[in-house]
């Protein structure tokens, strides 16, 4: 009898081990612009199915980072291993494909959402889903359809971006990610330009986003969210990791001064 | 000795006219439709990574602004012939014109493309978007309506510029009013019917610019664009 159960708690610690397998892994990644040293080597892993919240003071390059973690912008330097495609920056620019490769595993939110004005919410959301994915219109509608629902605004497919309010602008271009089947999903301050009361709808979606067992790389100010949601908190400093860790220590009791430092300031301790 | 008989007797001109016309939209719809494309590409190209690139497009576009488009007929009908290409007056009149028209067009098109923030492309890119659907789905439908005022502007001075055609033999209406006066002597009756003529494109072109330039686009997308713009030139981008 204690065989199965044995071997119970194993698979169960096993199926936690291929959970917690890094879904994203970048290594020493450096962009500079012009003079200035945006990101700064910076090494670390995405566990698949987990959140991982990036925090730091303005300019500390977290933004940069994420981006160039979809190649918006192109690493001067540096490993970047995404799912089964990995790319080696310094050398020659990578190919379109490559490019492409990487983009279509992943899916982005920007701070100023960069929803298409002329399009209505729906085809927001179905575009690429036709042109990029090749699906009939009425598939991708279909699915658009869905995923606006999923985010609460299955009666805004009609309207067009300068009609929603920002909050509803936001979750429509959540949902244009989603609706292209994503594996890891890039949040770059998605609540910075909202109201705190509008940002707190964005955080409900990212919350139930995580539930489902998204894997999320978020950059924030949002403690709260950064806190009780994410799995894993990376704290950026002048374009650099300075500590990574569970959210409860460093929160409660992190290592590094500055680290201190930034939580006070945000924390108001 | 006054003679105001052509204030009531110029109608009886135009129907000797109206091939000209035609002639006259002919030539103006070739020309355009062709140039504009053309100064599509010449704008991509002023913005080109590659610096011989961006210098050929600006070269190109310079010397099509820079001449009368009377200069480009005589080479396209007289000057050519001598390096071996031998056009018709008609043809000569649409190279000339089109060349005119990718010239000017060039400038208006890039202030289109150059109006679209930053922020389209990027999430064109994030949703993998080929370069070609990110400009054809993204891109060129906004820019769009900040360039098409000004096209439908142009689009009516190259319609006017049909009438120097007439200097290189093509039957526009300059050239049919030109030999009904040399017959009958009317010049003020037929110069008058071609000037009715003229306007009767100009006009409402010149009304339906003013239209363009009001109107393009609901109330609400007009909103959006300058709060998207905003939003966008407020905040530097990736912390930069």
């Amino acid at each position: 009898m204690s065989v199965p159960s044995m071997s119970r708690a194993r698979l169960q610690s096993e199926n936690q081990a291929a959970m917690n397998a890094p879904y994203l892994t970048a290594e020493s990644l450096t962009k500079t612009f012009g003079e200035h040293r945006a990101v700064d080597e910076v090494s670390l892993s995405v566990p698949q199915g987990e959140v991982t919240s990036i925090i730091g003071p303005s300019g500390a390059g977290k933004s940069s980072f994420i981006r160039c973690l979809n190649l918006l912008e192109v690493p001067d330097s540096g490993r970047l291993r995404i799912g089964d495609d990995a790319l080696q920056f310094g050398g020659a620019e990578p190919r379109r494909s490559e490019i492409q490769a990487v983009r279509r595993h992943t899916g982005m939110v920007f701070q100023a959402f960069n929803l298409f004005p002329h399009l209505t919410a729906l085809k927001n959301v179905a575009l690429a889903q036709m042109r990029v994915l090749g699906r009939s219109r009425k598939e991708a509608e279909d699915r658009a359809m869905a995923q606006l629902e999923r985010v609460g605004l299955a009666d805004k497919a009609g309207s067009y971006p300068g009609q929603c309010s920002g909050g509803q602008q936001q979750r429509i271009a959540i949902a244009r990610a989603l609706a292209m089947d994503p594996d890891l999903m890039l949040f770059d301050e998605p609540t910075s330009g909202l109201d705190p009361e509008i940002g707190a709808e964005i955080l409900t979606v990212m919350r139930e986003l995580a539930a489902d067992k998204m894997t999320m790389l978020v950059v924030t100010h949002e403690m709260e969210f950064a806190r009780h949601v994410s799995n894993q908190i990376v704290v950026m400093v002048d374009g650099a990791v300075i500590e990574q860790g569970e959210p409860d220590k460093i929160m409660s009791d992190p290592e590094h001064q500055r680290t201190k430092q930034f939580l006070s300031a945000v924390l108001g301790r | 000795m006054s003679d105001f008989s052509w204030l009531y007797d110029w109608p009886a001109h135009i129907p000797n006219l109206l091939p000209g016309l035609w002639t006259a939209i002919v030539i103006t719809v070739i020309a355009c439709s062709v140039g504009y494309v053309l100064g599509f590409f010449l704008a991509l190209m002023t913005e080109a990574p590659l610096r011989a690139v961006r210098y050929t497009a600006v070269v190109i576009v310079e010397v099509g602004r820079g001449l009368p488009i009377l200069v480009l007929m005589y080479i396209a009908y007289q000057g050519l012939p001598q390096v071996g290409v031998l056009l018709d007056p008609m043809p000569s009149a649409i190279a000339a014109l089109t060349y005119s028209a990718a010239a000017y067009s060039t400038e208006m098109i890039r202030a289109g493309l150059a109006s679209v923030p930053r922020g389209q492309f990027e999430a064109a890119a994030a949703v993998s978007l080929s370069r070609a659907d990110t400009y054809r789905f993204i891109i060129v439908p906004q820019a769009a309506r900040i360039s098409i005022p000004p096209l439908v502007n142009l689009t009516i001075t190259i319609f006017q510029a049909t009438s120097l055609a007439t200097v290189i033999t093509v039957s526009e209406i300059m050239h049919h009013a030109y030999l009904s006066g040399s017959i009958n002597f009317q010049y003020m009756s037929v110069y008058v019917a071609a000037a009715v003529l003229y306007l009767s494109i100009t006009l409402p072109g010149a009304i339906l610019t003013g239209y363009l330039e009001k109107n393009l686009g609901s109330p609400t997308k007009n909103a959006r664009r300058t709060s998207i713009r905003k939003r966008v030139t407020t905040k530097t981008p990736a912390g930069v």
